[in-house]
C-alpha cells in the first residue's frame, strides 16, 4: 500500500502565554501510580495496546531514495523493515524470516536486488514475496506463491517514514492533527540523515521503565531546574504551539542577550536558519512529540529526532536521528556540535534525574503526584490517554488507594 | 559489499544433486553417467574451494545449456535439473547481480520446465 500524506495548512498556536493565563482552574490530576512504572502485566499491555497499536517513526525519505534502500525498525514486539521496491513504492513488512524466524536485514542502507536472511538464505523479492529458498527440493510441501513477508500500513509526513501494524488505527494524519502540516511547513521532507561514521543513528540504553523518560520529555517544569544552560539559552514563558488529544507542536523563543557561558554565547553567535526552514522560524526551538515516543528538537540549523522503545519492563532503547540540510554550512554545522555537546550535558542531567525517579517509584511510601496544570498538561494529556487503553492502571490506581490489593500478574 | 565468501550458500544443493541428475540426462549420451558425475563433482568441489560467485554463474549457464538442449524422455531429471538451476539464479541475486547472459539461462530453464513458474524481477 502506497504512504499516506497530509496537507500543509498550519494554522493559529492555540497554546499561548495568553491563553495559558486564562486557562481554567487547575484539576488536580494525579500522576500514575508509582507502581505503574514497574508492574510486569501493564508492561505486556503496554506492548499489545500502546506500541503494537502506534505509529512508530522508523525512517526519513532521504535513506529511501533507491531501489533496495531500506531501514529496520521494531514496532512494538514486531521487527520490521521498510524498503523502496524496484517499482519506486515504499512497502513496510515484517522483517522476520518466514521459515526460522530469523531478523532478515539489520540497521539501514541498501540491498541488493533481493533480501536474503543471513540464516539459511532464504530469499524475498523487495515487495516480500519469498524468491526462492535454498535446497528448494528438499521441502514436501513449500509453496512460495504462498509465502511473504506481512504487510504493514506506512505513511510518510515532513520526509519522516512511520510504520503501523495495526489495520484499525486511525490515519497517520489523524493522528498527528495540527503537527502534521507544522512538520511540512518546516521543510523537514528537504533534509538528510546526518551519518556519523557508517551509523545513521545514535542509540543508547536507559535502566528506566519507558514512560519515566517519556514524562520528562513532556514538561518543562522541571526545565529550570536541572538544565540552567536552557534557561540561559531559550525564554520558556513565551512558549507557542498547538496539539490535539495525542500529538502537539510548540516553540520557544532563543534569548537574544549573551549568556555568561562562553560555550552558549558561541552557540548564540552562530545560531541561524538553515536554507528551506521558513522565515517565521528564524530566532526559535522547537520540540514536537507524537504519541507514543517520537520526540523531535527542531533546531534552526538541524532537526534531532529521539525515538524511545521499551526492551523491557526497566529497561529503554533511544534512538537519535540527526537531520540536516543537504549542502550544510560550516557555521550550521559548529552550531549543531556546539548544541550537541550542550545536549550531552542536559542528557546527563536528565539521566541523574530518571535514575532516580526510577528509584523513587518503586518506594512503599510513594503512590502519586499532582501534576502542575501549566508546566505538565502535557504529562496529563499522555497520562490520561495511557488511562484509556490500558485497563491495568485502573488497577493499579484502585490499588495505591487501597481499595483492592493488586492481582497475581 | 557481500563478504566474498557470502556465495557458498548456493552450491550444497547442486552439489549434492546435480551430479547425478545431469548423469541421467548424458545417459543417453557418449560419456559413460559415472565419468560424468565423477568429473562433476570434482568441477564443483574446485569451485568451491578455489572459484568465486562469477564463475559459479558461469557454472550454472553452462549446466542450464545442457539442460536446455537435452531432448531424451527422462522428463523428470530434467525438471527437477531446471528447478534447482533456476532456484540458483534467483537466490545468486543475493550477492550478485544477474546479467542478460543470466536471465536467458532463466528463460531456458523456464521453457525446460522449472517449476514453480515464475514472475520474479531480476
Amino acid at each position: 500500500m502506497g504512504p499516506s500524506t497530509v496537507a500543509t495548512d498550519v494554522g493559529p498556536p492555540t497554546n499561548t502565554p495568553e491563553s495559558r493565563v486564562s486557562r481554567k482552574p487547575p484539576t488536580a490530576t494525579r500522576s500514575l501510580p508509582g507502581i505503574a512504572y514497574t508492574d510486569p502485566e501493564l508492561y505486556e499491555q503496554e506492548l499489545t495496546e500502546v506500541f503494537e497499536r502506534a505509529w512508530i517513526l522508523v525512517g526519513h525519505v532521504s535513506e529511501l531514495s533507491e531501489p533496495g534502500d531500506y531501514v529496520t525498525a521494531n514496532v512494538g514486539r514486531e521487527p520490521v523493515l521498510v524498503v523502496r521496491g524496484h517499482d519506486g513504492e515504499l512497502r513496510a513488512m515484517s522483517n522476520v524470516c518466514r521459515h526460522r524466524a530469523s531478523l532478515i536485514l539489520e540497521g539501514t542502507g541498501r540491498t541488493r536486488s533481493v533480501m536474503r536472511c543471513p540464516y539459511h538464505a532464504w530469499t524475498y523479492e523487495l515487495d516480500g514475496r519469498l524468491a526462492a529458498a535454498p535446497s528448494g527440493q528438499g521441502f514436501a510441501c513449500l509453496d512460495r506463491d504462498q509465502v511473504s513477508l506481512p504487510q504493514f500500513r506506512i505513511g510518510v509526513v515532513g520526509g519522516l517514514v512511520f510504520c503501523c501494524i495495526d489495520p484499525q488505527q486511525m490515519s497517520l494524519a489523524d493522528l498527528l492533527g495540527p503537527v502534521g502540516p507544522y512538520l511540512e511547513w518546516l521543510n523537514i521532507a528537504g533534509l538528510t540523515v546526518q551519518a556519523d561514521g557508517s551509523a545513521s543513528r545514535r542509540t543508547e540504553d536507559f535502566g528506566e521503565n519507558w514512560k519515566i523518560l517519556a514524562d520528562n520529555y513532556l514538561e518543562d517544569y522541571h526545565v529550570p531546574v536541572a538544565h540552567p544552560s536552557l534557561v540561559r539559552l531559550v525564554d520558556v514563558k513565551n512558549t507557542i504551539g498547538d496539539n490535539n488529544d495525542w500529538c502537539e507542536w510548540s516553540r520557544v523563543p532563543y534569548r537574544t542577550r549573551p549568556s555568561r557561558d562562553p560555550r552558549e554565547r558561541e552557540y548564540q553567535g552562530l545560531v541561524r536558519r538553515m536554507p528551506g526552514m521558513p522565515e517565521e522560524f528564524e530566532g526559535w526551538m522547537g520540540h514536537v512529540c507524537i504519541w507514543p515516543t517520537t520526540f523531535m528538537e527542531i533546531y534552526p540549523h538541524h532537526v534531532d529526532t529521539w525515538q524511545l522503545e521499551p526492551t523491557g519492563r526497566l529497561m529503554t532503547r533511544a534512538t537519535t536521528m540527526t537531520l540536516v540540510h543537504p549542502d550544510e554550512e560550516d557555521q550550521d554545522r559548529r552550531a549543531r556540535e556546539l548544541m550537541r555537546e550542550l545536549n550531552v550535558d542536559i542528557m546527563g542531567q536528565d539521566v541523574d534525574i530518571t535514575t532516580r525517579v526510577q528509584r523513587g517509584v518503586q518506594a512503599p511510601s510513594y503512590h502519586s503526584g499532582i501534576l502542575n496544570d501549566e508546566q505538565e498538561l502535557s504529562v496529563i494529556r499522555f497520562q490520561q490517554r495511557l488511562r484509556e487503553l490500558l485497563p491495568r492502571i485502573a488497577e493499579l490506581e484502585a490499588t495505591a488507594r487501597g481499595e483492592r490489593s493488586v492481582a497475581p500478574s | 559489499m557481500p563478504h566474498p565468501d557470502a556465495w557458498l550458500f548456493l552450491p550444497p544443493e547442486v552439489e549434492a544433486r546435480v551430479p547425478s541428475l545431469l548423469a541421467r540426462l548424458a545417459a543417453g549420451g557418449d560419456g559413460s553417467p559415472d565419468d560424468v558425475q565423477r568429473e562433476l563433482r570434482h568441477r564443483i568441489e574446485t569451485l568451491i574451494l578455489e572459484g568465486d560467485v562469477e564463475q559459479w554463474r558461469a557454472f550454472l549457464r553452462e549446466a542450464t545449456g545442457m539442460v536446455a538442449e537435452y531432448a531424451g524422455d527422462d522428463v523428470e531429471a530434467r525438471t527437477v535439473l531446471a528447478s534447482i538451476l533456476d532456484d540458483q539464479f534467483l537466490l545468486a541475486r543475493a550477492v550478485s547481480d544477474l546479467e542478460a547472459t543470466d536471465l536467458d539461462a532463466r528463460r531456458r530453464l523456464g521453457r525446460a520446465g522449472a517449476t514453480p513458474p515464475r514472475s520474479s524481477r531480476v
